[in-house]
């Protein structure tokens, strides 16, 4: 609920019917994935490098959320000023969720045996960079969605079509791969 | 003015009472009709937020396992606290913490399964003082050195207990692991079994006393494991109890007279989806009342893995092996048994909604 009236006051006042509705939403959907992700690190991070990955991946969450809170929200002072800082890198963000949905995916087409589903962690960038496409590193991009999106029927193959824990991650892959599709084609 | 101009200025103009109005009643009509949208979506994006952490906190009411005048057969125990792990060198058991342990477990379980004498030395004291018995372990492993002190423990503690100790362990998953050979096996249980009173039995999935049956003759007692979550082909909750009823089954027949211990199965509460096998702690909690209830009324022998969650075991088995307890790592209670019908469900545990009293 914090992180729910976090992004409206990011957000700022909404611009139009479209953000109005969008705004909240985004605030929602942080709301439920960013915490989940946070629970699902709480229980299974073993080692400092581990705790490290999933602070990094729930910080790249809560950018990638401000990004979104600022691009549909209001843009004046210091609002303007840090969406501008955002939007200027906003590459790396998606470039950095297309690395961290890879590793994952390699992770559980390779060694799936010990390894939960981190679904929640990539849910929300992948939804704001689909819906709002940016502009990044187009060859390093188009790697990554290939990585991934190879992986998804090889990782269903292997947990087996019952598993809806992979179907949950296959779903979020999807969303991942058509992001970044969307991102390489703007020029 | 020109059309530009004309345009420029309505937008100041709207951002100049836009500052002055609270949110969203501008002058413009762009900006005034977001109002209804915007709290129409706010108030669904509370109900969503809501529906979804309420949905994960539904109270499930399963029928009890355990009750203060119904005591359970046996649960695995090891003495590490939240912070520790066998791995720990050297590992210093603390006394006290094992005494409130055994205080708890003493209120549901009527026996203790042990893994390895390390650490264990005041056990048979603290069982004692709480009228718990024991059902005593040697860790067996490829250091044959100490495999032989293992043993030497075991045979003495017997020896030294025999009203605690009820019967022994020689090895745990040891054929599975493949760090002895049967022919090695079956030599150190013949070498307890010549020098104690209670009953000798070797502890392993099922599927390795198949394997391997030069080793039933050996052992006064087959010690079993059954975990539905972990077998090659996962078989999810609700047909978790019938399969460990399957192989109960063949066992009985294979094997008789000789007696059958299911010697561990269980349930974990957190952890990935294997196939259709989902943990959680409501089928955690499913599990363990579906199980016990079974083997009482098919009068079968049992203990439960385990009493506590063990944390350092995410470390070999990934999450998931942290959470096989009856109760966490804090000795909070799960839920597992009775007495708290409200359980958290969903595929992660988090217990800001957990209402367990």
């Amino acid at each position: 609920m914090a992180l729910f009236l976090s992004t409206l006051v990011v957000g700022g006042r909404a611009r139009s019917t479209r953000s109005a509705l969008l705004l909240p939403a985004l605030g929602a959907i942080a709301g439920c994935s960013v915490v989940a992700w946070a629970q699902l690190a709480s229980v299974t991070s073993r080692y400092a490098g581990e705790w490290l990955w999933a602070g990094i991946l729930l910080g790249l969450n809560l950018i990638v959320l401000t990004h979104g809170a600022l691009a549909l929200g209001q843009k004046d002072g210091w609002r303007e000023r840090l969406f501008n800082v955002l939007e200027r890198r906003a590459g790396w963000w998606l470039a950095a969720a297309g690395f961290a949905g890879a590793v994952m995916m390699l992770g559980l087409v390779f060694e799936p045996r010990y390894r939960s589903f981190p679904s929640a962690a990539l849910l929300l960038p992948a939804l704001v960079y689909l819906l709002r496409p940016v502009r990044g590193p187009r060859r390093e991009l188009g790697l990554l969605a290939f990585i991934i999106g190879a992986g998804i029927p090889i990782q269903l193959y292997r947990e087996g079509l019952d598993n809806q824990q992979a179907w949950g991650w296959a779903l979020v892959c999807v969303l991942m791969v058509a992001a970044l599709w969307r991102s390489l084609r703007i020029r | 003015m020109s059309k530009l101009y004309r345009a420029r200025y309505a937008l100041q103009l709207q951002v100049r009472c836009a500052a002055l109005l609270p949110y969203g009643l501008t002058m413009s009509a762009t900006a005034r009709s977001p109002v209804l949208p915007y709290l129409f979506a706010c108030v669904l994006g509370v109900f969503a937020i809501a529906g979804f952490w309420y949905g994960l906190g539904q109270p499930v009411i399963l029928p009890d396992a355990a009750t203060p005048t119904h005591k359970l057969q046996c649960a695995s125990y090891t003495p590490f606290d939240k912070d520790q792990s066998p791995f720990d060198q050297p590992f210093v058991p603390r006394v006290e913490r094992m005494d409130a342990d055994l205080a708890l477990l003493a209120t549901r379980f009527e026996c203790l399964r042990t893994y390895s004498q390390t650490g264990l030395e005041q056990l048979p004291e603290l069982a004692r003082k709480h009228g718990l018995k024991l059902m005593m372990g040697a860790w067996v492993s490829s250091n044959a050195q100490a495999t032989a002190e293992e043993v030497k423990a075991l045979i003495a503690s017997a020896n030294a207990n025999p009203d605690v100790v009820t019967s022994v362990i020689v090895g745990n998953e040891a054929l599975l692991r493949k760090e002895v050979t049967a022919p090695q096996l079956v030599k150190l249980i013949n070498q307890v079994k010549s020098q104690i009173k209670q009953p000798v039995t070797y502890a392993d999935v099922w599927e390795f006393w198949l394997q391997h049956p030069e080793i039933a003759p050996a052992v006064d007692f087959l010690t079993i494991h059954l975990l539905p979550y972990w077998e090659d082909d996962p078989a999810g909750i609700d047909q978790a109890v019938k399969h460990v009823a399957q192989i109960r089954q063949v066992f009985g027949n294979k094997f008789a007279p000789k007696d059958i211990l299911i010697g561990e199965t269980g349930w974990p509460s957190e952890g990935r989806q294997r196939e259709t096998a989902l943990p959680s702690r409501v089928n955690e909690a499913k599990f363990i009342r579906g199980f016990v209830n079974q083997a009482e009324q098919n009068g079968w022998k049992y203990n439960l893995i385990e009493a506590f969650d063990q944390p350092w075991k995410r470390g070999s088995e990934g999450a998931v092996g942290g959470y096989w307890g009856l109760f966490d790592a804090d000795r909070q209670d799960k839920g597992i048994l009775d007495l708290c019908p409200t359980f958290r469900t969903g595929p992660s545990g988090w217990d800001l909604v957990w209402h367990c009293s």
